[in-house]
């Protein structure tokens, strides 16, 4: 039989839910101000790579 | 020369196949690594948020009172030799459910990862040459995933770990605070420890009932099991202090169970056995020294009540016999009694007195009198004299049958009981040296007029003592206690409060001496009889 918990309990997990939406948000709206640079950056290392097979030069004739 | 050209079609087709397929690594397959992976780490740590919020939100296992009480809870052992555990009831969240919450979180997060890792190895696994797309995209996807989950489920753990503890520090501090000052004023106040009227245990903790289910809570401290409250199995909110408990609800004895008096533990308790030989007159002695005590306080505006039935009854019958002027039963001796309880009331200032009297046989029986408990934690003592039953008192009355007859002298010589029961107290290691001790020359009234008592007053008692040949008595007394004070006593209705006979004068020095409401006692060193 599943008990019912003290409300202590459930005060206790809904701070430790708030806090942790909150970080949630903190890092999603961190990151969708991030995303452009990331995105530059992700673009750039790729970038990068498809140059490694240009400096080859290995053309197929 | 087919197989030239043949062989040289082959070769050029291995190569076109090794072009491309170094081709498409570097041009298309690694690029959209570099990309997809980071992006791959961010949806792990979205996996991770929202199974954390799935396993807070619909809550895992629970720690139950039922665990706390069978020691599965996960909480310290505690300290001492307990044979009874912890309470039944449900621990702070701070101590126990929070860390089984936010170790539930991880545990899920693990459990996400690896069901992803099966997924793809049984997906991959059951078609022929499948392990390739499963090893060359589905792997390092997954692996950004199980990166980006298992790092913000750590996060998350040490997110939930911080807030948890910055709530548990100024809790912790409060129930610090609450349990030191709890202890801090019932000693002060000299509650602690509480008497049980029955088997004369005293205890620092006494236990306490809950009024919604009966469960008894044994250590209602502020603890673990509740910093300013404590819910009860039966969800009932519970004080956490021992004051606040006892003035709730009347506490109950750790060691016999039955219930002790109302307001053991948050008053002020004193404790006195009033000893002596048998028929020395010590019934009589607490008897009247009630009734002299309760007109005492009535004349200082106080008060003398009862609270419980028991000792009401028996001080109802007690004062009718003390009125009526008729003699008082005989104590029945084999048997160990309860105390006779008063609450005395000044103010705001209550104590309760416990008052002991035991049959005087008992006192002289070193087996029996090892039973007497209620002497080990005693505050102060009334020993009883009886004149009539000392010799040279005898001697001097000579053919006075008839004073002697409604004297009805003790039995035993009183020197004899005083040395057993100091035995006694010192053989069970009691400090005596740290007690007081009240020597009461009974029945004045029957000394009235006697050249013997002429000089016989409170503050010739002593002198009159030494005079009797109960010098060594006298001598004994004052070695062993740290302060003995010396009364002269008539256990009759009648004689006013303040009057230098008044039975309730012992009572009152030594309820006095923890601080008790007891209307001035008059100083025996300036009245006579």
């Amino acid at each position: 039989m599943k008990r019912s918990v003290p409300p202590a309990y459930v005060a206790h997990r809904t701070v430790l839910l708030a806090v942790l939406l909150v970080l949630f948000a903190a890092a999603g709206y961190g990151l969708s101000q991030a995303i452009p640079e990331l995105w530059q950056g992700m673009s750039s290392a790729a970038q990068t790579v498809r140059n490694w097979w240009t400096e080859m030069g290995w053309h197929l004739f | 020369m087919g197989y030239l050209i043949l062989a040289a079609v082959g070769l050029v087709a291995a190569y076109l196949a090794i072009w491309l397929l170094v081709a498409g690594f570097l041009l298309f397959y690694l690029p959209g690594l570099v990309v997809a992976v980071p992006a791959t780490v961010g949806l792990g740590v979205l996996l991770a948020v929202v199974t954390a919020v799935r396993a807070v939100v619909a809550g895992g296992p629970v720690i139950t009172p039922e665990m706390v009480a069978d020691g599965k809870a996960g909480l310290p052992e505690l300290r001492g030799n307990n044979p009874f555990g912890r309470d039944r009831a449900w621990p702070s969240y701070l101590v126990a459910q929070g860390r089984t919450d936010l170790r539930r979180v991880w545990t899920e997060t693990v459990k996400a990862v690896r069901r992803g890792w099966k997924w793809i190895s049984d997906f991959f696994d059951n078609k022929d040459f499948a392990w390739v797309p499963g090893l060359l995209l589905a792997c390092p996807l997954w692996l950004g995933v199980s990166v980006g989950a298992l790092a913000g489920g750590a996060a998350i753990v040490l997110a939930g770990g911080l807030v948890l503890f910055a709530i548990w520090v100024p809790w912790a501090l409060l129930a610090g605070f609450l349990r030191g000052g709890d202890q801090l004023v019932r000693r002060l106040r000299g509650a602690s420890p509480a008497s049980c009227p029955h088997c004369h245990h005293v205890s620092p903790l006494p236990v306490f009932r809950c009024a919604g289910c009966g469960q008894t809570h044994r250590d209602i401290r502020p603890g673990r099991l509740g910093g300013v409250w404590r819910r009860c199995d039966c969800g009932r909110r519970l004080p956490t202090t021992v004051l606040r408990m006892a003035l709730r609800t009347t506490p109950e004895c750790p060691r016999c169970g039955k219930s002790m008096r109302a307001g053991t533990a948050a008053l002020t308790e004193i404790r006195v056995p009033v000893f002596g030989p048998v028929s020395a007159g010590k019934t009589r002695l607490v008897y009247a020294g009630i009734m002299a005590l309760r007109d005492a306080l009535a004349a200082t505006g106080g008060r003398l009540d009862f609270v419980d039935d028991e000792s009401e009854l028996a001080f109802e019958n007690g004062s009718a016999i003390i009125t009526g002027g008729t003699d008082t039963v005989k104590t029945p001796a084999g048997e160990v009694p309860g105390a006779l309880t008063v609450r005395l009331t000044t103010g705001r200032r209550r104590a309760l007195l416990h008052l002991f009297d035991a049959a005087g046989e008992i006192y002289v029986d070193r087996e029996e009198n090892s039973g007497l408990e209620f002497l080990d934690h005693a505050q102060g003592m009334v020993f009883v004299v009886d004149p009539f039953s000392v010799p040279w008192v005898r001697d001097q009355l000579g053919e006075d049958v008839g004073l002697i007859a409604r004297a009805n002298p003790a039995s035993e010589d009183p020197e004899r009981v005083y040395h057993v029961t100091a035995q006694r107290l010192r053989e069970y290691r009691v400090d005596t040296r740290k007690r007081r001790l009240a020597v009461t020359v009974v029945k004045a009234d029957l000394l009235a007029g006697l050249p013997l008592a002429s000089d016989l007053s409170p503050a010739r008692c002593k002198e009159w003592l030494n005079q009797a040949g109960l010098d060594n008595l006298v001598l004994a007394a004052e070695r062993d206690f740290g302060e003995v004070r010396y009364f002269v006593t008539a256990s009759v209705s009648g004689i006013p409060a303040g009057d230098a006979r008044s039975p309730g004068n012992p009572l009152g020095w030594l309820a006095g001496l923890t601080s008790a409401p007891v209307p001035g006692v008059p100083d025996g060193e300036k009245e006579t009889v």
